[in-house]
């Protein structure tokens, strides 16, 4: 485990050196090991670990420590992380879908969509190239994927943000962008990420020689929203910045004091 | 420490009466879990457990569990009781589980000083089998040292600082139904197992029989004590000294019927071994004479 976490660390310092470079590092990628993510009640821990040629998927009870169900994949298969803060993806807010996937530097990306009541797997699909987990929907059956549109790793990295519907494993055609500025290109790195039980999954991206940006997704009705923040160098101190979804509002805070709220109907920043 | 008045109990019965009910106590304490997988079934050692629920270090802050991986190999976890998160795990090839050490499900194999623990799979059979085990440290779930024995062994108990790890040695007895077995020491540092087997000086010749239903130890870990079902009936109290490579039996006649032999539970105070079947008190044996009161 700790070969596989040192080559996750090792790759994800390469990516951290790549992202600062260009100013896009649009996902972190699978995590093996711990933490894990945990379930909304705070109840369940899910956690990959590598063993072998395979890959253990375990549901822990946070109290107690005991393992409740496991299952054993092929190959290396990871939670997702979704932001640099070490924000976790992959699990549906109710806890009955969980996602993994396999590391993006290969050929292809493998994901697999599990029942995280029993860890049966639902469904599995194999990408070609380099693609990452960026959110589910409330049911699960939509799953939102980073793609990488160059060589993975390189220079000004291009990416799309697509959907992938699991009942059908198959992609829905065209990327998700926000349709009030459908040229603009995706770039920035995901600091940190907070959802709200209706299926919208926010995302605050940090831009080198830009102001940062909230990305609104709204899982369910595949759509999206790039809101830009009024934050000033900001660079220093972003990736302290705390994010919390409060009735219709997103709250970001530093230190403990919110600092910018946006209203999550209009999308309006104050 | 020289009991008094404790007796040797040992007494032969069929093959198939032996079985029977071995296989009967096992399956009525055992139960049945998907997590849990005993292996090497019913006999002297309950043979080794999968998944949860582990052993738990002495503080109850670490559980360590053992979880099969892929076909051939093995995943050794320790866990966080409190918040659920995987501290450590090593991949170890070839099958490995923490020890069982009693058909009630409790375990054994981290030592009271917490620097070894012990994952072992038992052998299947007589003729050549080999018994690995592999000792790591805790802390950090290296290994420490890989220890193979010729012959078919089941993990019994450690001493408290792990030094030494007490086994029971099957044998295929006269009947070859495999209950007849010696207690033997293994020193963990050499690998070597002491030469003969810890038995109740006071009754050397006699053979051990009875099935583990229930461990409990002393809050030191000097003494484990196993509450064993003879094959013939009754029970008996299996005393072993974990430092002074010392044993003794101690018969003790209880009050239930044998499918509830299963239920009864020991409690180690400062002086006595109490034995429990819900809210009765079945027994009480001083510790230091194994004199048994009811």
């Amino acid at each position: 485990m700790r070969r596989t976490l040192a080559l996750a660390t090792m790759l994800g310092a390469v990516w951290a050196g790549v992202a600062a470079a260009d100013g896009g590092g649009p996902s972190p990628g699978p995590s093996l090991g711990p933490p894990g993510v945990l379930d909304h009640a705070r109840s369940i821990r899910y956690v990959t670990l590598s063993a072998g040629k395979a890959t253990l998927v375990e549901a822990v009870g946070t109290r107690g420590g005991k393992i409740l169900r496991w299952t054993s994949l092929r190959g290396m298969l990871g939670l997702p992380m979704v932001a640099w803060d070490g924000s976790m993806g992959g699990l549906t807010r109710d806890g009955t879908h969980l996602v993994v996937a396999s590391p993006f530097f290969a050929r292809s990306t493998r994901f697999a969509l599990l029942d995280a009541g029993t860890l049966k797997v639902l469904a599995h699909t194999r990408l070609p190239g380099s693609w990452a987990f960026d959110a589910l929907s409330p049911d699960g059956s939509t799953m939102y994927l980073i793609q990488y549109l160059g060589r993975y790793g390189s220079v000004s990295q291009p990416y799309a943000v697509r959907a992938l519907n699991w009942d059908t494993d198959r992609l829905y055609p065209d990327a998700i962008v926000d349709k009030r500025e459908p040229d603009e290109k995706m770039n920035g790195q995901p600091i940190t990420r907070a959802g709200s039980p209706n299926g919208w999954a926010y995302t605050l991206y940090q831009r080198l020689g830009k102001r940062p940006f909230v990305h609104a997704l709204d899982t369910v009705h595949r759509r999206a929203f790039c809101v830009d923040l009024p934050w000033r160098d900001s660079v220093d101190w972003i990736a302290t910045v705390k994010m919390r979804v409060r009735g219709e509002t997103l709250e970001l805070s530093r230190g403990g004091r919110t600092i910018t709220r946006m209203d999550r109907k209009t999308l309006e920043v104050s | 420490m020289d009991p008094r008045g404790a007796e040797r109990c040992i007494e032969s019965v069929c093959k198939e009466e032996k079985m029977k009910r071995a296989l009967l106590l096992g399956l009525l304490v055992a139960g049945v879990s998907v997590l849990v997988e005993a292996a090497s079934g019913a006999g002297p050692s309950p043979g080794v457990a999968l998944g949860s629920p582990g052993v738990v270090s002495r503080d109850g802050k670490v559980r360590y569990v053992a979880m099969q991986a892929g076909r051939s190999g093995t995943l050794v976890e320790s866990i966080t009781t409190r918040g659920g998160t995987v501290r450590h795990a090593r991949f170890l090839k070839g099958r490995f589980g923490v020890p069982l050490v009693a058909y009630d499900r409790s375990t054994g194999g981290l030592s009271h000083d917490g620097r070894r623990l012990v994952v072992y799979w038992p052998a299947s059979g007589l003729g050549h089998a080999k018994t690995r085990f592999v000792v790591l440290n805790p802390r950090t779930l290296r290994v420490r040292s890989r220890l193979t024995l010729s012959g078919n062994f089941g993990f019994d108990a450690l001493s408290p600082d792990g030094s030494l790890m007490y086994l029971i040695q099957l044998k295929g007895g006269s009947n070859g139904s495999g209950l007849n077995y010696d207690v033997r020491a293994l020193d963990v540092s050499t690998g070597h197992l002491y030469p003969g087997s810890i038995v109740d000086r006071r009754e050397p010749e006699e053979k051990m029989t009875g099935i583990p239903m229930t461990r409990s130890g002393s809050a030191d870990a000097n003494w484990a004590y196993t509450l064993y079902s003879r094959p013939s009936g009754g029970a008996f109290v299996h005393a072993l000294h974990t430092t002074a490579r010392e044993a003794f039996c101690i018969d003790v006649p209880l009050a239930v019927r044998d499918e509830q032999l299963g239920r009864v539970r020991m409690r180690v105070t400062a002086d006595a071994l109490v034995l429990r079947l819900g809210r009765k008190t079945l027994a009480t044996i001083d510790r230091r004479t194994f004199e048994v009161k009811h």
